[in-house]
C-alpha cells in the first residue's frame, strides 16, 4: 500500500484513539496522556528515525517498570494490576501508532525533496528557459563531437564566469548573460548551458579561430546594447575541440 | 515462603531491567554508521570449514567462498571428517578447480565433534588468522574483510564475530522463531553488551580469531560441545577483546523441525553447562571482564531458569487449586512486563534487521507463549543426560545437525 494510504490509516487511528482516551481514561489521568502525546510528537519530530524508536522502546519498557514498581509499592491486588497492564496497552498502542504517523509524513517529506532535486538534475532546461542543464550540455557537447571527428571539423568551448562580479548582482547579470547568449549564438545548433551559479559554457561546432572571433565580437555588441560590460572579460577559459584541439585560441 | 518469593520476584525484576538496557543500547549500537576501517595491509587468513555428511549444502557453501573478496592471501580448508555422502566429491571437484581451496580429510579420531576437527585444521595450515564457517554457512563477499579490519583496529582484539542470518526463515514459523531468536541474541548479547561492556560472544561461525592465541591456549578442548563458548571465555581470560561486527554477515540454515532443533540446542546447552561446570572450579572465571561473561551464563542457565521453574510449577499448582496464598508482590504485573521487555526485544530486532512482515509481527507476539516455554523443556533434558553421562563417566557424544 502506497504511503500516503499508511499515513491516512494511521492518522484516522489516531483520531479513534484519541476519541477513545477522553472517553474511557479517568479524568485524573485524561491530561497527562495529553501532555504526554503532544510532546511525544513534538520530540519525534525533531529527532532522526533511529532516535525516535530508541526513544519509544525507551518510553513503553520505562512505563512498564515504572507500573511494576508502583505495584511493589501499593500493593496492588489483581484487578488493580489489570487495570494498569490495559493502561500501558493503551499508550503502547498510541506511541507506535504515533511513531508510525510521524515517521511516513517525514518519508513522504524527505521522498519529495529528493525527487525533486533528481528531477531538476535530470531536466534538460534550467527553470522556464532555454539555457541547458550541465548534465543536458554534456550529452549533446559529446554527441556533437563525435560527429565532428568524424567529418573533421572544429570547434570551441568557451567558459563565462562571473567570480569577478559583485555577489549582489552576480543572479540578475547571469540570467542577462544568458539570455543574450541565447539570442547571440546559433540556435539548435551551438549550444549554451549552465555550469554551476556564477559560470555558464557555450559550444560552438564547425567553425574555427576567425568564426570563434566574429562570434565572441557579435556576443559583445548584444551584451553592451544593455550592460556595461566587455564579456571578453568574463571569459575564463577557451578550449579548442576536434581537429582544432591543442591550437590555441 | 512469602519472603523467598519476593526476593525471588525483586531478583527477577533486576534480571528484567538488566535485559531492557541491553535492548536499549544494542539499538543504539546497530543504528550507528559503519566507520570506514580500510587497513594498508591485508594478513594472511586461513578459513576453516568442519564438514561431515553435509552433501546436500557444501556446494553453496563452498560457491559463497569463491565469491569472498579478501584483499590478502587467503586459504581454503573444507575439512572432511570422514563423511559418507558426497561432500567429498564436491569438495574434491572444487579444490581441483580452484588453486586456495583444499579438501582436507581429517583422520578419524576421538572424541568426535567440531573441536577435534577444528584442531587439525589448525595443525596443517599456518596464516596469521585463521576463520571458521559451518559448513551451512555462506558469508557475503565482504564479511571475511569486514571482520579483519575489526580485529587489526581494535586496541587489544583478539578475535572478532559477525552476524549470522537465517537463509530459510520462511519455510515455517519454527525457522522464523529461530530467526528471530538469533536476530535478538545478537542485538542484545552482542551488540548491547558489546557496547556496554566491551564483551562479545564467538557463536561458532563467521568469526576470526588470530592464531597465536589458540596456540597459547592448546588448541580448542575437544571435550567441549560448545567450543565457541568455551574460546570466548578463554579469549576473554587472557584480557582479548571480541569485536561484534555485525555488518559481516553469513547465511545458514536453520532446523526446519522440532526434532532436529531438540537435538542442536540439547547439544549446545549441554556444551554451556559444560562451561558451567569449568565455571565453578575456578575463581578465574570471575575476574575482570569474564565475569560479564560468566554473570550472563550464570543469569541466563542457573537464575533466570530457577526461577521460570519456579514461576511454572507455581502457576500450575495454584491453577489446579493445591496452593494458594497471597503474596505482597505484583505477580500479574511481574508476567507481563516480562512478556512486554521479551517482546520488545523481538519488534526491536525486526526493526534493526529491517525484517518486519505481518508474518513476523504475529509470531513476535506469541512466541512468549511457544517457543521460549520450549527451552525450559530442553533445559531439563539437557540437564539430565549432561548428569546421566557424568555419572557413567561417559564421554557426550557430538550430535550432528540435520540439513534439508
Amino acid at each position: 500500500m502506497k504511503q500516503a494510504k499508511w499515513l491516512m490509516i494511521s492518522i484516522l487511528i489516531q483520531a479513534i484513539m484519541i476519541c477513545l482516551s477522553v472517553t474511557i481514561l479517568e479524568t485524573k489521568i485524561l491530561p497527562f496522556f495529553l501532555g504526554s502525546y503532544l510532546l511525544f510528537v513534538f520530540v519525534l519530530s525533531r529527532i532522526t528515525r533511529r532516535k525516535g524508536f530508541v526513544l519509544l522502546v525507551c518510553v513503553v519498557l520505562i512505563l512498564a517498570l515504572s507500573f511494576l514498581f508502583i505495584g511493589f509499592l501499593n500493593g496492588l491486588d489483581t484487578p488493580q494490576q489489570l487495570i494498569y497492564i490495559l493502561r500501558h496497552m493503551f499508550f503502547t498502542l498510541n506511541g507506535v501508532i504515533t511513531y508510525f504517523t510521524v515517521y511516513i509524513a517525514k518519508r513522504l517529506e524527505e521522498d519529495n525533496e529528493r525527487l525533486k532535486t533528481k528531477v531538476d538534475l535530470l531536466t534538460s532546461y534550467v527553470g522556464d528557459t532555454k539555457l541547458l542543464t550541465e548534465q543536458e550540455f554534456q550529452e549533446r557537447m559529446n554527441l556533437i563531437l563525435k560527429a565532428m571527428e568524424r567529418r573533421e571539423e572544429s570547434g570551441y568551448l568557451i567558459l563565462f564566469s562571473l567570480e569577478n562580479i559583485p555577489s549582489h548582482t552576480t543572479a540578475t547579470i547571469y540570467d542577462t548573460l544568458t539570455e543574450k547568449a541565447l539570442q547571440t549564438f546559433r540556435n539548435d545548433y551551438d549550444l549554451v548551458g549552465r555550469k554551476d551559479d556564477i559560470s555558464f559554457m557555450v559550444f560552438l561546432q564547425n567553425t574555427n579561430a576567425v568564426g570563434l572571433n566574429i562570434a565572441l565580437d557579435r556576443y559583445a555588441e548584444n551584451v553592451k546594447a544593455d550592460l556595461e560590460m566587455d564579456v571578453h572579460e568574463i571569459i575564463h577559459e577557451i578550449q579548442a575541440l576536434g581537429i582544432a584541439e591543442g591550437q590555441v585560441a | 515462603m512469602n519472603n523467598i518469593l519476593f526476593i525471588i520476584s525483586t531478583l527477577f525484576l533486576i534480571i528484567l531491567t538488566y535485559y531492557s538496557v541491553l535492548t536499549i543500547w544494542g539499538i543504539y549500537y546497530r543504528g550507528r554508521e559503519l566507520p570506514s576501517r580500510f587497513l594498508d595491509k591485508y594478513p594472511s587468513v586461513d578459513i576453516l570449514i568442519p564438514a561431515h555428511n553435509e552433501g546436500k549444502v557444501i556446494g553453496k557453501t563452498l560457491d559463497a567462498m569463491t565469491k569472498i573478496k579478501y584483499p590478502g592471501e587467503l586459504q581454503i580448508y573444507l575439512l572432511d571428517d570422514n563423511s559418507q555422502d558426497e561432500t567429498s566429491t564436491i569438495a574434491e571437484s572444487y579444490s581441483k578447480l580452484y588453486k586456495n581451496m583444499h579438501h582436507i580429510r581429517v583422520p578419524i579420531g576421538k572424541p568426535k565433534g567440531k573441536s577435534r576437527v577444528l584442531n587439525y585444521g589448525l595443525s596443517i595450515s599456518n596464516s596469521e588468522y585463521f576463520a571458521v564457517y559451518d559448513a551451512d554457512n555462506c558469508p557475503e563477499p565482504k564479511a571475511l574483510r569486514l571482520l579483519i579490519e575489526a580485529v587489526e583496529t581494535f586496541p587489544d582484539a583478539m578475535a572478532s564475530v559477525g552476524y549470522v542470518k537465517t537463509i530459510n526463515e520462511g519455510k515455517n514459523w519454527l525457522t522464523r522463531m529461530i530467526s528471530l531468536e538469533f536476530q535478538v541474541f545478537q542485538l542484545l548479547m552482542q551488540s548491547g553488551r558489546w557496547l556496554l561492556f566491551k564483551t562479545g560472544s564467538l557463536t561458532g561461525t563467521n568469526m576470526v580469531v588470530r592464531r597465536t592465541v589458540i596456540e597459547k591456549i592448546g588448541g580448542y578442548d575437544v571435550y567441549a560441545l560448545a567450543e565457541d563458548a568455551e574460546l570466548t571465555m578463554t579469549i576473554t581470560r587472557l584480557g582479548g577483546l571480541i569485536p561484534v561486527v555485525p555488518e559481516s554477515r553469513t547465511w545458514e540454515q536453520e532446523p526446519e523441525s522440532l526434532r532436529v532443533l531438540l537435538k542442536q540446542r540439547t547439544r549446545w546447552l549441554q556444551g554451556n553447562l559444560y562451561l558451567l561446570e569449568k565455571m565453578f572450579s575456578s575463581i578465574q572465571f570471575f575476574k575482570g571482564r569474564v565475569l560479564v561473561h560468566s554473570l550472563q551464563q550464570i543469569l541466563i542457565y542457573v537464575v533466570f531458569l530457577v526461577f521460570l521453574l519456579i514461576s511454572h510449577v507455581w502457576f500450575a499448582l495454584g491453577l489446579l487449586g493445591y496452593w494458594k496464598f497471597s503474596l505482597a508482590a505484583p505477580t500479574l504485573l511481574i508476567w507481563y512486563v516480562s512478556y512486554i521487555i521479551y517482546t520488545s526485544q523481538l519488534f526491536s530486532a525486526q526493526a534493526v534487521e529491517k525484517s518486519f512482515s505481518p508474518m513476523n509481527i504475529f509470531i513476535g507476539f506469541i512466541m512468549y507463549f511457544t517457543y521460549a516455554q520450549f527451552f525450559i523443556y530442553l533445559f531439563v533434558r539437557s540437564l539430565f543426560y549432561y548428569i546421566k553421562a557424568k555419572r557413567r563417566k561417559e564421554i557426550i557424544p557430538w550430535d550432528k545437525t540435520i540439513r534439508f
